[in-house]
């Protein structure tokens, strides 16, 4: 799928030189705008997909991030994994999980 | 390559250039600037003040709209529910189609997962395309949906809500000051250039998000 002018910014060498070394990317500071906040999304993204894509992580390939429907899926996937990792780690710490994000009951052994 | 495809090309690349340069633009700051017939216009976020003022023209507006009632005492206006009731005894169900939505929500997120596993190009395509034909679809019920409520409570206070801020936020340069376009809301209602709203409102949705979905999905 073609990527968007706003999608080629947000992953262009400028734009994530800048974010990479925490330089503003606007000219204002405060009370941003509804399309700045969904850019610095889209940079934020960028930049992750670039590092997972340095490290050779799971699912990932150079020049994929032309593509915002791989970005897309690769994003949901990680993120399926991530709780899906979270999950499992606290039935083996035998930490009651409770999947309506209600009181979760913690063990703890008094002596 | 043939010459036609090399100008197509290159049509594809100043046209990219362009759309680029005016991402670029409305990303730069928090107000947005446009020229329109040889004058320089800019819409720009509301003050905390003028968000107030927002809210309690709407809570006014609101008012009205429940208070009106036709020579036989019905009320003018209906909420959503209401009209989603009436569409039903008429046999048009939307409830049905914003499950259909959520279905194929739950399709594309099972096809996403599907594509962020395979590296296989034409398996890559073939996705794709299931994703973008399901997206559409939705596009279409949306459409559908938005159309059969535009006269229920919700939808033109959203609308009312998006003019309003419009009047409050278009200013029009004029001696190096920037002063607002219309002096009452009124007469911004009696504009009868219809294109200059809404290159104006196109620019103020850059600024706020104005996606009718959201109306919708309450």
């Amino acid at each position: 799928m073609k990527e968007s002018p706003l999608e080629r910014l947000a992953r262009s060498y400028e734009i994530q030189t800048l974010y990479n070394h925490k330089l503003p990317l606007f000219e204002n500071k405060k009370r941003f705008s509804y399309i700045q906040l969904v850019f610095l999304n889209m940079v934020e993204r960028y930049h992750q997909l670039a590092t997972d894509i340095a490290m050779g992580e799971e699912n990932t390939e150079e020049g994929m991030e032309k593509d915002p429907l791989r970005v897309e899926a690769y994003f949901l996937w990680k993120s399926k994994k991530f709780k899906n990792m979270v999950k499992s780690r606290l039935e083996t710490n035998n930490i009651n999980t409770n999947t309506k994000g209600e009181d979760i009951l913690y063990k703890v052994k008094f002596e | 390559m043939s010459r036609k495809e090399e100008i197509k090309k290159a049509r594809e690349a100043i046209d990219f250039a362009l759309e680029l340069a005016k991402a670029k633009k409305i990303i730069k700051n928090n107000y947005i600037e446009f020229d329109y017939n040889g004058n320089k216009y800019r819409v720009r976020m509301p003050t905390l003040e003028e968000e107030e003022l927002i809210e309690k023209k709407k809570a006014l507006k609101l008012n009205k709209m429940l208070s009106e009632v036709d020579e036989e005492g019905k009320p003018v206006y209906l909420f959503r529910k209401q009209w989603n009731e009436l569409y039903k005894k008429r046999g048009i169900d939307l409830d049905e189609r914003e499950a259909r939505i959520d279905h194929l929500n739950i399709e594309i997120e099972t096809l996403l997962l599907e594509l962020a596993k395979t590296k296989d190009k034409p398996e890559i395509d073939r996705i794709e395309k299931e994703i973008i034909k399901r997206k559409q679809e939705i596009a279409e019920i949306m459409s559908y949906i938005i159309d059969k409520y535009q006269y229920c409570i919700e939808y033109i206070l959203f609308f009312f809500y998006k003019k309003y801020l419009l009047f409050l936020v278009l200013e029009k340069l004029e001696n190096k000051k920037w002063k607002r376009v219309y002096k009452t809301f009124e007469d911004m209602l009696k504009e009868t250039d219809t294109k200059f709203i809404a290159t104006a409102l196109e620019s103020l949705s850059y600024l706020v998000d104005l996606r009718m979905d959201n109306i919708i999905k309450t």
